[in-house]
């Protein structure tokens, strides 16, 4: 088993607690884990990835390979696309669709999802919409990576232990309504792809 | 490795470097942990002056460091951390240092490398290993990341030593960090094909977080230069260095902590007017306070501006020293208090902001402004705290 993740958003939006949820289940699960990251002033407001592998094998490069990522897994649109070269054939690209609009040129957002239409494999899925929905706007990326659940093959399980583990000292509460962000976003994702 | 390397200095006692990269400094895995080795007896060092370095010391202890080279060799010809890999293909031996080495094995995951392979992680160079990749094999690919400085060393000066390739005859690019594709290219030749990035993507470079107190100092700072053009600000690294980015492009330089003051001064005294140093409150006091010293002891004729949003804001929030503490160290370092002025930067002060830079540039001496507001970061964070 070898799943290589590009996780890519603007700099603030939380990519590094997706990182760290997916990072601590796979740890957790026996597996190999690499990830390699930006932070710092870097990230403010501006584009940021993260690089996260993990495999049943060894893991060599810190850096997942151009034209060999299984998946983006993106929580902006537009950024989704900027990473594209790392994208491997059969790829998936699973990105939220709300824009984060803090730039003067941003491209007309029908454009971008038009764009991101012609990926053979895509899930494009309103993470901010949901995460309002069930009442906690701030757990837009915990949809996301339930929105990526299926494709990690780790247990549901660990991933709902991540959460516990990085949100855990904020209270019951707010463990309560991550995971329950995670559920709806793979309950979304499942529909995106039988649609 | 750092526990490896605390053995060799305390073996050897001299000190040892980590040499990190890029990009070994931003990546993370899971690590297996040793027990914690017990610290050491706290007590003088057998020789009581090998701190003390006078001349005199100095040199018998570099001829100690110097009798100690080829210990030095024999560690590292024995080192865990380097590694000989026979290979039937000679017609290639690599050498691969660090994390060069990761990105040559993610090319043979499913199957092993042809050519024989030195992997370098430990220094001086294991000679024994280095000489017999050399006379094996045909040619030499040096894979390192950041300078070429094994290729340099086994090139010689004159470049006629050995058949070797690397940065410097363009097998890999001479600069910029490595990646499993470079390193597959240079070795076989092949271009990785890949998607290229849609035309709509636009550029989104890092910026000042929403309500940043630095955005209506630079606003007002730019009004007052706007008078005398570009070339007149001298500033330091924090999150204020983005000041020299568009829409502001207000600032002129970033060199090294502190150098704002003392380059700005150096302009100064070589007739530049107005001279304006931009510094942050936490690098004002790691390291631009001697500067200022400087400055009044002369009583130069610049403006200093220390943007205090009371924070280490870009390495993530940490104390900064200078809360509550940066008047009465201009003051003790002889600034007048009369030219020491606290600003609240907001757009509502925006007109006093501007009075008081253009009011400080014509007054001939040193005055120092301090824009006053905390980082937003922090306060978002002690306000979620108070909920």
């Amino acid at each position: 088993m070898k799943k290589d993740i590009i996780l890519s958003g603007v700099g603030g939006q939380g990519i590094l607690s997706i990182a760290t949820v997916i990072g601590y289940a796979a740890i957790d699960s026996g597996l190999y884990m690499k990830q390699a990251e930006v932070h710092g002033m870097s990230q403010r407001g501006g584009d940021v990835q993260s690089h996260l592998r993990i495999s049943s094998k060894e893991i060599h490069s810190d850096l997942i390979p151009f034209g060999g990522a299984d998946i983006i897994l993106s929580i902006e649109p537009m950024e989704s696309l900027r990473y594209l070269p790392y994208l491997s054939e059969e790829g998936w690209v699973i990105t939220n669709s709300t824009p984060f609009d803090n730039i003067s040129n941003y491209p007309d957002i029908n454009a971008v999802k038009e764009e991101i239409g012609k990926i053979k494999k895509h899930i494009l899925i309103d993470a901010d919409d949901i995460a309002k929905n069930i009442g906690s706007p701030m757990s837009m990326n915990m949809v996301m990576v339930g929105a990526a659940s299926d494709f990690l093959e780790i247990d549901f399980e660990k991933l709902e232990k991540g959460i516990r583990f990085i949100f855990g000292s904020k209270g019951e509460e707010v463990v309560n309504k991550n995971i329950e962000a995670l559920n709806a976003g793979k309950e979304f994702s499942e529909k995106f792809r039988n649609k | 490795m750092a526990f490896y390397a605390f053995e060799m200095s305390e073996k050897y006692q001299v000190p040892v470097l980590l040499r990190l990269t890029t990009r070994l400094s931003h990546s993370r895995s899971g690590v297996e942990v040793k027990p914690l080795k017990n610290e050491n007896e706290l007590k003088l060092p057998e020789d009581k002056r090998q701190f003390v370095l006078l001349p005199a010391i100095a040199r018998k202890r570099y001829k100690m460091l110097l009798a100690n080279q080829e210990k030095f060799e024999s560690e590292s010809e024995t080192s865990p951390f380097n590694t000989y890999y026979e290979g039937k293909d000679k017609s290639i031996g690599i050498i691969a240092c660090g994390i060069a080495y990761n990105y040559l094995m993610e090319n043979y995951n499913d199957s092993p490398c042809p050519y024989p392979v030195l992997k370098v992680s430990q220094y001086p160079l294991p000679r024994k290993q280095v000489e017999k990749i050399s006379s094996e094999c045909k040619q030499l690919v040096i894979l390192e990341e950041g300078a070429p400085m094994i290729e340099e060393m086994l090139k010689g000066y004159l470049g006629n030593c050995l058949n070797i390739r690397g940065r410097l005859d363009g097998t890999l690019p001479r600069d910029g960090e490595l990646n499993p594709n470079l390193v597959l290219r240079a070795l076989t030749g092949k271009i990785t094909e890949m998607k290229t990035v849609p035309q709509i993507v636009a550029a989104r470079p890092p910026k000042f977080c929403n309500g940043c107190g630095h955005i209506d100092a630079y606003n007002a700072l730019n009004e007052v230069m706007k008078e005398y053009g570009d070339g007149h600000v001298l500033a330091d690294i924090g999150c204020y260095t983005l000041g020299a980015l568009p829409p502001f492009n207000s600032i002129n330089s970033c060199v090294d902590m502190g150098a704002s003051i003392t380059m700005a001064k150096g302009a100064a005294d070589a007739g530049l007017f107005p001279a304006i140093a931009v510094i942050g409150d936490s690098t004002f006091t790691h390291s631009g306070m001697t500067g200022l010293l400087d400055a009044v002891i002369e009583n130069t004729n610049m403006v200093l501006m220390i943007m205090d949003n009371s924070t280490t804001g870009m390495t993530g929030g940490q104390d900064s020293h200078a809360v509550d503490r940066l008047v009465s160290i201009c003051e003790g370092l002889g600034v007048n208090k009369d030219h020491i002025i606290r600003v609240i930067p907001l757009k509502k002060n925006h007109e006093e902001m501007v009075r008081i830079i253009r009011q400080e540039i014509s007054y001939n001496g040193i005055s120092v402004i301090i824009p006053t507001r905390e980082c937003m970061q922090t306060l978002k964070r002690k306000t979620k705290a108070n909920k």
